[in-house]
Parts: C-alpha cells; structure tokens; sequence
C-alpha cells in the first residue's frame, strides 16, 4: 500500500489544494469543499488515500496549532472515507450527495468524543443541539457541491491518471 | 435494467432517508433549544486583557443573544466558524491564534460557555467574561 514517488507528490498537492480550497472559503459558514476532495482521494487512491488525508489534517495542525477542537480531525474523516471506499463502484451523482449531505449532517454528533473533552459529558448535549444550524446548512451545501462536483471531478482526476500510467 | 432501476429506488429510498433526518435534526433542535426569555434584562460582561488589566460592562438589553448584544454595542469583533461566532477582537484588543495561540474565551457565570456568543442566550442578572486565553501548545 506505499504509494510510489509520483503518487506522493499527487496526493500530497491534493491535500494542499483541500486546505487552500477550505482557508479560500472559510468565510463560508459550514461550506466547505474537504469533504468532496476526501470523497475523490478514496475513489482515486483507494486505501492509500489516508496519506494525502492525513497530510491535509498535518496542514491543519501546522497553521492553527494543535489544540482540542482540530483533535476531532484525527479521527472524523474516517467517517466519511471509509464508506467511500467500499462506495467505490458507484458513479451516479446521487449516492455521493447523499453520503456527503449525510456526513454533514451528522458532523457535530461525530464531533461528541471532543464536545466531551472540553466540556465534560454535561454539556454534550446542549453543545450538539446548539450546533444543529450549523449543521443542517454543512449537510446541504455538502449535498450540493457532491452532486454538481463529484462526478466531472471524479472522471477528470482517473483521466489524467490514465494517461500517466500509459507508456 | 430493472437492476438498473431497483438501483435507482434504492437511492432514492436512501435519499428520502436524509431528509428525515435532516427534519428529525431540525425538530430536536426547535425542540431542545434554549428558548430565551423576552424582555429586558441586565447583564454584566467583564473583559480580561492579556496584561491582566479587566474591565467590567453593565449592558440593560432586550436581545435574546450575548453575540448580538456585545456586537451592536461594539465590544466584540468577530466571524462565523463551524462552530459558530468566533471572537477576534475584543474592547480593541485582537487574539490572533494563527500567530500567538491566543483566543478570546468566553465564560458564563464562572463556567466556560458551552455555545458560541452567538447561541448564548441571555438572562437577567447573567454574568459573562472573556479572557484573553493563550494556549500553551
């Protein structure tokens, strides 16, 4: 599962473009383009594309610290690339809207381990109920930019790596 | 073909699915929310500079919300985050993270607030303070 030399310089200009594509549009609430790109990274590199996630999240700690509220990075993309993966043969639109808008949906009940850590499991459930706005607007731009995005993106990113692996 | 379109009912069966859920999110949250109470309250905000120096503000108010109060009085400065409004600036003084692992934490009645100044609700006699907070790591 080692990606060669030129899968690494692809995964890890993928991973800088998922950062620079979520600092260019963080003045978008909760409208974010890393969940589409972790959505290519595992259809494309299947499960090699942990690197270039776990790249992005070393980007994320590099810039804003390490601190309690980007430790749920370490662990919440996984909900989201693993059903990727085993999504993998799928490529109509719909489904990955779907996957996506429900991973939005439900990122701040995936964000619980963290709410606890700073707040104790008192306040789990008024931080989460407090933060259900936000999520309903992730789930809906997720769904949104998966169902315009995914599918050109998709067939674009195995283009240009079948013309790579052609002699 | 018709694998084709039990497929494509199957999407949409999964499809219908996130809209319940999205409307069951919706309705734990109109259902559990913290509903603020009308009228006019008083409330105390004292600030914590990074010298240390504080400084306390009475405000009598009939917004719902800390964020709106503190914006509309001008203390605070900030923007929209995923996880609701994040202050950058307070009575003048910036918390730049980025730079100085510094932010401006906010407490509500001795407790560190669970919900963004935006989502605070206000109630008579609450007393609130943001500190200017560096992070050690």
């Amino acid at each position: 599962m080692r990606p060669d030399l030129r899968e690494l310089t692809e995964m890890s200009v993928l991973a800088a473009l998922t950062f620079a594509g979520k600092v260019a549009m963080a003045s978008l609430p909760n409208i974010e383009p890393v969940s589409l790109m972790i959505m290519l990274m595992t259809v494309i590199y299947g499960r090699k594309a942990l690197y270039p996630i776990y790249v992005y999240v070393m980007l994320e700690m590099l810039v804003y610290g390490f601190n309690l509220w980007n430790l749920v990075y370490l662990y919440i993309w996984l909900f989201l690339a693993v059903p990727a993966y085993f999504m993998r043969p799928v490529r109509q639109r719909l489904p990955w809207a779907i996957l996506s808008g429900a991973f939005g949906l439900l990122f701040g009940l995936l964000c619980i381990p963290v709410y606890a850590a700073v707040g104790g499991w008192h306040m789990v459930f008024s931080t989460w109920i407090s933060g259900i706005p936000y999520d309903l607007v992730h789930g809906v731009s997720n769904f949104l930019i998966a169902l315009v995005a995914f599918v050109p993106l998709r067939d674009l990113l195995e283009k240009l790596r079948a013309r790579r692996i052609r002699p | 073909m018709a694998a084709q379109k039990t497929n494509k009912r199957r999407w949409l069966i999964a499809l219908v699915a996130l809209i319940v859920v999205a409307a069951i999110l919706a309705g734990l949250y109109f259902l559990f929310r913290a509903d603020p109470p009308e009228g006019d309250k008083t409330v105390t905000v004292k600030v914590v500079h990074a010298d240390q120096s504080e400084k306390e503000f009475t405000y009598e108010t009939d917004d719902e919300y800390l964020g709106e109060l503190l914006t509309e009085e001008g203390l605070v400065e900030g923007e929209t985050s995923e996880y609701g409004m994040y202050i950058t600036k307070v009575d003048g003084e910036q918390a730049v993270f980025e730079t100085d692992n510094a932010y401006w934490a906010l407490y509500e009645n001795g407790e560190y607030a669970s919900t963004g100044a935006d989502q605070t609700v206000l109630d008579n006699g609450d007393e609130f303070s943001l500190v200017y907070t560096k992070d050690a790591s």
